[in-house]
């Protein structure tokens, strides 16, 4: 990199001002259409079924069904959030619209949960399922109008031919890619297969929730309990003291023995009632895990299927509890057919009421409202549409920018700004009184987290330089942080506050070198932000006083690499020191450790290039735009490697950041070509007097 | 001007380019595309195998290459030694040479620490010994396994039955072995030689039957042959040497032929003017200098999951007659004499069967000096920086608010 005094930046020549802008404009085209190409795919098909008899759930009933406590992923949490991310895996979206009777339903996770629980019958006509490729599907007679597609359960079915219906054809072909890929390994299966099996698993897993309370709904096949007789006298003896046979509570405490009774009954309708008793026992351990166990010493709750099995075991202290909760799910299904009545809200009141009774007699559950509230509040949502308003009225700023009007704008977009980080801030800590843990846990943790950092020093900088392009700069970066963390947890699709595994369980570590190297990536991505923003402004020669803004920029530029080094280096030793205590050494070249290194090298060579003076304005900017791909590349793309010790942050896809590379090219370009254009007009003018160094 | 450049002595001009930026700034790029190479490699082949190729001493130069081998770089000095040079240059630049004074106090305080880093860094690779042990709940053991190093062993069985003192061929003569090199072994306690032959870093033993039998080509000993197979790029550790023996007495006639396959942890044995004798290939032995005693694994899954959530070995350490108690957690190991312990792994117990933990052992006598350089640098560079922030904001804020001048027009 040669010497380029930063100073000499030409005021905006009327002879190049035309190519300026046209260039810019290009740029903008090319960043702006990336965009929108990246928005295209976040934006799934909208699809609004007609659904004949569809009457929505209760907002009374959808309160009360949000804070039942289930156990999922190692921790008591509100079906609300199990609802939630079971809905992202199979839909993608978080809403879900039907008609019927002329009006248009939205349908949310929980009242999509409470369908699969009480409504099967309509579920299975719910676009559930996106898709992405449906050329996948056309192998089995399944066709969709556009490539990406939602579908129902129905429409899968409907597809095959008379031999096999569309699921079964799915389903088959999934096994055998699977065999074929347990046989010749990973590599042995093309892509369409790879995402055929995906679509018949996540078909599959759909089928087990929606079955999980077949077993509570009375849908056996009849059989008189007078056949068993001839087999088991003493289950006819056992089933006359329970009233309705149409209630699987009636089965229940005979199940066993009813099973083996009608396997030695050799009529159909023993064979057709042990075949759909047997699957619906099966289809039971898929459903939420409601159940809290009886035992104190026993952490693992139940589902309907595993509940049922100990109790078969008779390793229940209280199998009357047990019975107890069948009999209220079972009245539960029932009342359900009346969804908005004042019996099937009761009902489920006192069903969510005794749940959290007994979770809260273990101590455990103690959070589930307060997760509600922070689903409910949607505190980035807000933040997001904050920081746009203050990004909006920034921009009005540039106009007017001088006298009352200038001032009123200044402190309105103040205002607006401080608003939009005091909810992300809200966010953050709300997840922290949750998890209890230090709020960058996990890679969708980093996301808000490293927004917030780069929003706050933006705006501390703004504070003390007083120029407002930094707070126009950071409401831009807030939106970017905060749409990349709502791609990603739609992706994603795992719920991001589950516990963590052992190594990583040290709130001292999370606080000291998780936060410090995360400090360090959001102080290399301002330092590319203000880079980006500097070329782009600098080839469209709009600054009143380029010379001042120039040097401006380059200062704080450079300011935010020291800030980015000194976090980086510190948080890179740190991690050494954890691996040192936690796997015997200090460094061992893993992808992450090596990621950390790179943005700690590239900084280096940032401020050694500049000491030694071949580095100075342009020089300076562009490698931090490029600084800003190293720190993608480290905080996501090793990820994508998938190798390592590192393998709790793995992740798939993740597209957006190949987004994010390319952008950083296009600024790249952008900024050669103003420096370019610059270097010509001081070869066109070689008589200009030179200036004090810039910086 | 020229006058005084003819004045630098040769001594000095050396010293200024082996000080100056120049170095720093090619040392630093270097390091930086030899790590981005090094890093995204091993997606095809492996943290091991990369690690060895761009960061190992004996890197002198790499071949940065894809998933099929084709370049794609030109050739880079190896890591090591580029660390090596910028060490250099940094005590010369950046300690010797560097302006010494208070407003410099930071810079040249972080300077220092890190270079006393890549000097631990150094000193570990040198000298860092590790391994694996493991110890059954109640159990006792004085020694480690070290994973990458496996050892022949040869011993007498005496009238017992029980092993008499081995001699051991070590791992760094086997494993350099091509499939057609041969290494002849002479022993002062035996007379009989051994011939290492057939040497495959990666195998695994295979019973030569009719419905799979040993490839054409393949020697078959004792119904066993040796069949390579597909490196493990993920878990080098799940990589299983193998070879092939011949017993010979001191003429040179073959009295056994043996397959040896690491992954078999029974002795194979033959016999020789009426001693019975055994042989094993496997993990070099680490003795320790004292006695592990585990008293109990504990272990606990999140609920309802597989993901470990806590665990914990407690132990005594017993050092002839001291003995001391230990509590091994996640990130807590236990420190005792230049020895650390890990707590690497756990197995839970079945019903009848016995818990045990293994413990990754390591010594290393730069152990802790990162963390002081750590301390140390950090120190220096918040001063440093600290004190450039009080001078940016000193000229960078405007004098009046209303000033505009970099507001876009």
């Amino acid at each position: 990199m040669s010497a380029n005094p930063p100073n000499q930046v030409p005021s905006p020549d009327s002879e190049t001002k035309a190519l300026r802008w046209g260039l810019v404009i290009f740029f903008l085209l090319v960043l702006f259409g990336l965009i929108a190409y990246g928005i295209r795919g976040v934006i799934p098909p909208t699809d609004v079924r007609e659904i004949n008899g569809y009457s929505p759930w209760s907002e009374e009933v959808v309160d009360a069904a949000s804070a039942i406590p289930v156990q999922d992923g190692g921790r008591i949490k509100p079906l609300a959030t199990f609802a939630r991310f079971k809905m992202l895996t199979f839909h993608g979206s978080l809403t879900m619209k039907v008609k019927s009777g002329g009006t248009v339903h939205k349908i949310g996770p929980v009242e999509w949960l409470l369908d699969c629980m009480f409504r099967p019958e309509l579920v299975d006509d719910l676009p559930v399922f996106r898709l992405d490729d449906s050329d996948i599907l056309k192998p089995f007679g399944i066709e969709t109008q556009e490539r990406r597609a939602r579908l129902s359960f129905n429409d899968i079915e409907d597809g095959g031919d008379s031999e096999e219906n569309g699921f079964q054809k799915l389903i088959n072909r999934g096994r055998d890619l699977l065999k074929k890929r347990e046989e010749s390994g990973e590599g042995s299966l093309i892509p369409n297969e790879k995402k055929t099996v995906e679509f018949a698993q996540l078909v599959l897993n759909y089928t087990g929730i929606r079955d999980s309370f077949d077993i509570l709904r009375g849908g056996l096949p009849e059989l008189d309990p007078k056949q068993l007789a001839y087999v088991d006298e003493d289950v006819l003896k056992m089933l006359e003291k329970v009233s309705d046979p149409s209630r699987f509570s009636y089965w229940m405490p005979v199940v066993d023995r009813v099973i083996a009774s009608t396997r030695r009954l050799e009529t159909p309708q023993a064979r057709e009632f042990e075949y759909e008793l047997n699957r619906q026992l099966t289809f039971a351990k898929y459903g939420p895990v409601v159940l809290p166990p009886q035992s104190k010493d026993e952490e693992e709750w139940h589902s309907l299927g595993n509940g049922l099995e100990k109790f078969l075991q008779g390793k229940l202290e209280e199998p009357t509890v047990m019975m107890q909760d069948f009999k209220t799910i079972e009245d539960l299904g029932k009342s359900a057919q009346k969804p908005n009545s004042d019996e099937f809200l009761k009902n489920l009141t006192e069903w969510k009421d005794d749940l959290r009774e007994r979770a809260e007699a273990r101590d455990e559950g103690g959070k589930v409202d307060s997760e509600v509230t922070y689903y409910e509040r949607n505190y980035f949502m807000h933040a997001l549409i904050w920081f746009i308003v203050a990004f909006v009225v920034s921009a009005i700023g540039w106009i007017v920018r001088e006298g009352k009007g200038g001032q009123i704008v200044g402190w309105i977009t103040s205002i607006l700004y401080v608003t939009a980080i005091a909810y992300l801030l809200a966010g953050i800590v709300h997840r922290f009184v949750i998890t209890g843990r230090p709020p960058v846990s996990n890679l969708y943790d980093t996301i808000p987290f490293i927004s917030a950092g780069a929003v706050i020093v933006l705006g501390i900088s703004e504070l003390l330089t007083r120029r407002r392009i930094l707070l126009s700069i950071g409401a831009a970066l807030g939106v970017i942080g905060l749409f990349f963390a709502f791609r990603f947890e739609l992706g994603d699709a795992k719920d991001n506050m589950d516990p963590l595994r052992a190594v990583l369980d040290s709130n001292y570590w999370l606080a000291t070198h998780v936060v410090t190297v995360t400090i360090g990536y959001c102080g290399g991505l301002v330092a590319c932000f203000l880079s980006m923003v500097y070329v782009f402004l600098a080839l469209a020669g709009v600054m009143k006083d380029p010379k001042a803004f120039h040097r401006f920029m380059t200062r704080t530029v450079y300011g935010i690499t020291c800030f980015t080094l000194l976090f980086a280096l510190v948080g890179t030793v740190l991690g050494g020191i954890w691996a040192n205590d936690s796997w015997g050494r200090f460094w061992g070249w893993d992808p992450k450790e090596n990621g950390a290194l790179l943005i700690v090298l590239w900084s280096l060579i940032i401020l050694h290039c500049r000491l030694a003076g071949w580095m100075k304005g342009w020089g300076i900017h562009l490698m931090s735009i490029l600084g800003g791909s190293v720190v993608v590349f480290s905080w996501w793309g090793v990820n994508m490697l998938e190798v390592g010790l590192h393998s709790y942050g793995f992740i798939k896809g993740a597209s957006t950041v190949y987004y994010f590379y390319f952008a950083t090219l296009v600024a790249f370009s952008v900024g050669v070509v103003g420096w370019g254009i610059e270097k010509f007009q001081q070869k066109q003018s070689p008589k200009k007097p030179p200036s004090p160094p810039g910086v | 001007m020229s006058d005084s450049k003819k004045e630098i002595s040769l001594g000095k001009r050396v010293f200024r380019i082996l000080s100056g930026f120049e170095i720093a700034v090619v040392c630093l790029s270097l390091l930086f595309v030899l790590t981005f190479f090094g890093t995204i490699e091993q997606k095809w082949f492996g943290l091991w195998a990369t690690i060895h190729k761009y960061f190992d001493i004996e890197s002198i130069y790499v071949l940065p290459s894809r998933g099929d081998g084709k370049l794609i770089f030109f050739p880079l000095p190896g890591a090591y030694w580029v660390i090596v040079v910028l060490g250099i240059n940094m005590f010369l630049g950046a300690i010797i040479r560097a302006r010494k004074g208070w407003k410099k106090f930071g810079v040249l305080l972080s300077h220092c620490a890190i270079l006393f880093m890549l000097i631990a860094g150094a000193v570990s690779s040198v000298t860092k010994e590790e391994g694996h042990m493991r110890v059954l709940q109640g159990e006792q053991s004085d020694y480690a396994q070290k994973l990458f190093k496996h050892d022949i062993e040869i011993f007498q069985y005496d009238e017992n039955g029980a092993r008499e003192q081995p001699v051991i061929v070590r791992s760094k003569h086997i494993k350099t072995l091509g499939p057609k090199d041969k290494l002849n072994a002479t022993f002062e306690k035996f007379d009989f030689t051994l011939q290492v032959d057939h040497f495959l870093p990666v195998a695994e033993l295979a019973l030569d039957s009719p419905s799979s039998p040993a490839p054409e080509g393949v020697e078959v000993v004792d119904g066993f042959f040796l069949a390579e197979t597909e490196k493990n790029i993920q878990q080098e550790e799940a990589n299983t040497p193998g070879c092939y023996v011949t017993v010979k007495d001191k003429s040179g006639g073959p009295i056994q032929r043996l397959v040896l396959w690491a992954g078999n942890p029974y002795p194979v044995s033959f016999t020789h003017e009426g001693k019975r004798y055994g042989v094993t290939y496997l993990m070099e032995v680490w003795p320790m200098p004292f006695m592990v005693e585990l008293h109990k694994t504990i272990g606990e899954d999140h609920p309802g999951t597989s993901i470990p959530r806590w665990f914990q070995s407690n132990i005594t350490k017993i050092d002839g007659k001291q003995r001391e108690d230990y509590k091994i957690i996640m990130n807590e190991p236990a420190r005792h004499g230049g020895y650390t312990l890990y707590q690497a792994g756990y197995t839970k117990a079945a019903e009848g069967e016995t818990p045990s933990s293994t413990f990754a052992v390591v010594k290393n006598p730069s152990d802790r000096w990162p963390e002081y350089a750590l301390y140390a640098s950090t120190f220096g560079l918040l001063i440093h920086f600290i004190t450039m922030l009080f001078r940016f904001t000193g000229g960078s804020r405007p004098k009046k608010l209303k000033t505009t001048e970099s507001s876009v027009s």
